[in-house]
């Protein structure tokens, strides 16, 4: 049973590292922001 | 000054085509459309919807088959029972069910957008559905739309919006009774909306949201609000699976009779039938939900002019730039190893924690051990939570003790009644004889139905063996 939770911890440790690193290119890899123009007239 | 709202908008890849230059909701009405793809679609919306409303009328292990049971804080998820503490397993659940839909998303794009997804279930193949039933085909409804308000127009938009707010309710309740169960769902509806305030205020809430959704806010969620369509720039590469334009094939676009033009005739119908009113032939864009509508409408042109179907399909970017496809990747086996481990790890934990009991000793309060004249005792407090719906019998054992250990007392084997926890002492006593020094001990608590086993650990404390064989204690 230690075993396990080792490899529980572990695992909870890759997974969490895993769901930062793709967060973190996502919002590297974020599209450019446009900035919304007031002086658009029809 | 307000920009005038246009009668039509020509898609672009500039502007998102379902917002107004002065930011209001440009209506859509997409076009009919008949197909393979829409009709597979069909029948899957049919199967989950079928699934969404029979979850909570299917009971395993004495629960329904999905029973988020939030008021006694009990969560059925197919026969195993989960209580607050277990939930941390839900990172492992949510993780390896996360990365497996990246996996086939990583393969297959949004196929999960435009197939499986609740929204689009519920927008496309019943709120579209009761629309054009009502109301007719595309022209029909800009027609409608576009009408001044008579009492025919008023007569029809009100039975089509009452219409959307039954079946919103509906949908509200049926979420609900994921959370209450069906019975307690009819005693509540059975009951005034101020008896059980919580559940009305949530389903009144809830039907208000699908309904504002479902009847004006459409694509408008999956293009602006939607988390999982804004991560799809992330998750996918030019091996992925999306519905594109065989431009090589298509371009330059002319009249059917034009030898010398494309395949495309420009007929616009791949545009007609989009519900997010994108033209799929400017490349894949991001609002771009999978529906395969397109592909349907350009088949069903390619078929009457006898060209090869395909113009429009579901290929990658490589595929469709004629270049070798791939499936297997170094992504694909990342996102799989981590679905795999997160589910690996929600496995074991639920084999082995999420058990329909919990039992835990303890030892209790006061002197470590008691020693009479001829026995050594030491007390312990069981703790046995039936997480079941029926009542369970309990047996409280010695598990391969050394000889002379035995619990003694009438709490051996006990009745607990469904979902109730209780706390009761436990005596282990050894002959003096028998004791040779602390020892571990392994308790073990059966329960029945369900074939419930734990085991738990605990030391065995008591006073020198020496000393006691030395000078045995004078009563």
């Amino acid at each position: 049973m230690k075993r396990l939770w080792i490899f529980v911890s572990l695992a909870f440790i890759l997974l969490v590292t895993a769901w930062t690193c793709l967060i973190v290119i996502a919002v590297r890899n974020a599209p450019e922001t446009v900035p919304v123009s007031s002086s658009q007239k029809p | 000054m307000p920009l005038p709202t246009p009668k039509s908008r020509k898609p672009n890849l500039d502007s998102v085509t379902t917002i107004n230059p002065d930011g209001s909701h440009f209506i859509l009405h997409p076009a009919d459309v008949h197909g393979r793809f829409t009709t597979w679609r069909r029948i899957v919306a049919i199967l989950l919807i079928v699934v969404y409303v029979a979850m909570p009328w299917i009971q395993i292990n004495g629960a329904p088959a999905i029973f988020l049971d939030v008021e006694m804080r009990r969560f059925h998820i197919f026969g195993l029972t989960l209580v607050p503490q277990d939930l941390w397993v839900m990172f492992f659940a949510i993780s390896g069910l996360g990365f497996l839909l990246f996996v086939v998303t990583a393969v297959l794009g949004r196929i999960w957008c435009g197939w499986a997804c609740p929204y689009t279930v519920f927008l496309e193949h019943v709120f579209r559905v009761v629309e054009r039933w009502l109301d007719g085909d595309a022209p029909a409804r800009r027609k409608l739309a576009a009408a001044p308000w008579s009492p025919r127009k008023i007569l029809k938009v009100s039975i089509r919006e009452g219409i959307y707010l039954i079946l919103a309710a509906l949908i509200a309740h049926v979420f609900l009774s994921y959370f209450v169960s069906i019975p307690r769902l009819y005693s509540f509806m059975q009951a005034g909306p101020f008896d059980h305030l919580t559940a009305f205020t949530s389903v009144f809430l809830l039907t208000a949201a699908l309904y504002f959704c479902f009847a004006h806010f459409r694509e408008q969620f999956c293009i602006l609000m939607c988390p999982y369509g804004r991560l799809q720039s992330a998750l996918t590469d030019d091996d992925t699976i999306i519905i594109g334009y065989d431009e090589a094939r298509g371009e330059p676009r002319g009249k059917a009779t034009d030898l010398t033009a494309g395949h495309c005739i420009d007929c616009m119908r791949c545009v007609n039938v989009c519900p997010t009113g994108i033209d799929i032939r400017n490349g894949l864009q991001l609002e771009c939900i999978g529906c395969s509508a397109c592909i349907d409408a350009c088949d069903e042109i390619m078929t009457k002019l006898d060209r090869p179907t395909g113009l429009v399909r579901y290929d990658s970017m490589r595929g469709l730039a004629g270049q070798k496809r791939r499936i297997l990747r170094p992504r694909l086996y990342a996102y799989f190893l981590l679905g795999l481990l997160g589910l690996t790890v929600l496995s074991l934990t639920a084999f082995f924690r999420a058990k329909p009991i919990t039992a835990e000793i303890s030892r209790m309060r006061g002197p470590s051990f008691f020693q009479d004249p001829a026995v050594i005792r030491n007390h312990y407090q069981l703790r046995v939570f039936n997480k079941r719906n029926q009542p369970m019998n309990f047996e409280i054992k010695l598990k391969d003790a050394p000889v002379g250990y035995e619990i003694t007392g009438s709490g051996q084997t006990f009745v607990l009644e469904a979902l109730k926890e209780i706390a009761r002492p436990v005596v282990v006593v050894v002959p003096l004889d028998a004791y040779t020094g602390p020892v571990m001990l392994e308790i073990e608590i059966h329960g029945q139905p369900g074939n419930a086993t734990v085991i738990q650990e605990t030391k065995f404390l008591g006073p020198n063996p020496n000393a006691i064989h030395r000078e045995p204690p004078t009563p």
